[in-house]
């Protein structure tokens, strides 16, 4: 938790205090993306849903495999890059395969896919 | 001093420009009920994110970079993202709906400008990150959603839900912090030099500029134009499902749509003004939440989520609109509650050709299997 200290000294009032941040507020829940993965992805939007899922389980340890992200894609109810039809597990697979081919994710330790 | 020290002015102004590194995405953008559920909102949401750090970078007197819809779909044709079928280039119809989803969802604030008189003078709208913060976002209790109770609409907490296929992998995670330090600032490259280029690798993954937590919405004046919004070519989005309700269905998928809400039973049952209006929000909810389509869905099923808990109607036209339809569970959810001693294993035996049915469940997969 970012914590406020003050550097007052006695000799000081108030208004000559100064407040430095003792340390950065640590992220925990977000999932970073960089701009040129931004771009990268940017053609087909659900690389970057799927790009999300993928780090979002690499975050908490979890295995990942096209399979399992399309299904927990589905279950959230996420739609095909139309916007109407339901997702297909083929989509999500050419999504990993492009982010595995242009290294913006990294296979798990097992190799798994 | 030497010639090349005499190049430089000592108190030229110098200013931040050019892309940040990134942005963070939350995690109740992935989970929970304000989940982007359509691929193009997610980017849209990024891009936005992008776009208005840059165009706080830039200063509010820098100029050149209004985040305007219309803006924003410049960006994404320049960026080169395509149409849902990859055929061409993204188009104004395809965004400005994915607008209105996540104005829906409490992403976008629509604001009407109004002069000291109260006349409407214009529109300005309002990007959340954080869509619990917004006054307009349909509000979520914990008992909306019981496996996402860190999503509050006072809390503004971000759910922080494993990734996982099954949804008792879904569950909040105690040990964040309440509040979490927000995406902070990232911006993108000037606008309109939005040219895919290829990833740098001195660029590298960070976290911005460390941003405060969220606060409180405050009262929004309507009077006192945005001076950031002041485009008023740039900023009217037209809102089709405002202007032309069910727009975008066909007749046969309204009528059955109607037809479904006239026959909920009592006190539920809807006369068929009422539900002529609501039917198009329950032909969007029901494609977001992974529904089968209004023709193939298991009435019964469908009726009994809608009606669920029948203590206390006394305005079941506002309490379906309102909560009963907006609410609706995600079908995987709502199967799996109508067949309880399936285990959460069967999720992962979906059928890759009917992704929002189980193989257990769907006639046509158990015909083959």
């Amino acid at each position: 938790m970012a914590q406020l200290h003050s550097q007052h000294q006695p000799s000081d009032d108030f208004e000559n205090a100064v407040f430095v941040r003792a340390d950065e507020p640590a992220e925990t829940d977000g999932i970073p993306i960089t701009y040129p993965e931004f771009l990268l992805c940017s053609p087909v939007p659900l690389r970057m849903v799927v790009l999300l899922h993928w780090r979002a389980r690499e975050k908490n340890g979890q295995p990942r495999t096209a399979k399992l992200i399309w299904s927990t894609l589905t279950d959230l109810g996420v739609l095909s890059s139309d916007g109407e039809s339901p997702l297909t597990a083929e989509e999500v697979r050419q999504a990993v395969d492009f982010l595995l081919a242009e290294r913006l994710v990294t296979p798990a330790s097992d190799g798994a896919l | 001093m030497t010639t090349a020290a005499k190049q430089v002015h000592g108190t030229g102004t110098i200013t931040h420009r050019g892309p940040v590194a990134g942005v963070q995405v939350h995690a109740h953008m992935e989970f929970g009920p304000y989940a982007l559920t359509v691929p193009l909102d997610s980017k849209v949401v990024i891009q936005l994110m992008f776009m208005l750090a840059e165009q706080i970078r830039q200063g509010p007197d820098a100029g050149p970079l209004r985040v305007t819809p219309l803006t924003v779909l410049e960006r994404l044709r320049e960026l080169g993202v395509v149409s849902g079928n990859g055929s061409r280039l993204v188009g104004r119809d395809a965004v400005y709906e994915s607008f209105t989803r996540l104005r829906e969802k409490g992403y976008i604030r629509r604001i009407t400008e109004r002069d000291e008189l109260g006349r409407p003078t214009g529109t300005a709208y309002e990007f959340y990150d954080w869509p619990s913060y917004n006054p307009d976002a349909p509000k979520w209790s914990e008992s909306d959603s019981p496996l996402f109770p860190q999503v509050s609409t006072t809390s503004g907490i971000a759910g922080s839900g494993n990734a996982g296929s099954e949804v008792a992998q879904m569950v909040p995670n105690h040990s964040s912090p309440q509040v979490s330090t927000t995406s902070g600032n990232a911006g993108s490259g000037k606008a309109g030099s939005g040219k895919a280029a290829p990833a740098s690798p001195q660029v590298s993954a960070t976290s911005g500029n460390a941003g405060n937590p969220p606060h409180p919405p405050e009262e929004v004046t309507t009077s006192s134009p945005n001076p950031l919004t002041h485009t008023r070519g740039h900023t009217q989005l037209p809102s089709p499902r405002e202007e032309g309700e069910g727009a975008g269905y066909s007749e046969k998928d309204l009528r059955a749509a109607v037809e479904v809400l006239q026959l909920l039973p009592a006190p539920w049952t809807l006369g068929r003004p009422n539900a002529t209006k609501l039917a198009p929000l329950l032909l969007d909810v029901l494609a977001r939440e992974g529904w089968p389509d209004i023709h193939t869905v298991d009435r019964r099923l469908l009726t009994k989520q809608l009606t669920i808990n029948p203590h206390k109607v006394t305005n079941a036209y506002s309490l379906l609109r309102k909560d009963r339809i907006p609410n609706l569970p995600l079908y995987s959810a709502a199967t799996a509650q109508a067949r309880p001693g399936q285990g959460v294993g069967d999720r992962e035996e979906r059928c890759p050709d009917h992704p929002t049915r189980y193989r257990r469940g769907c006639l046509d997969c158990a015909l083959t299997v």
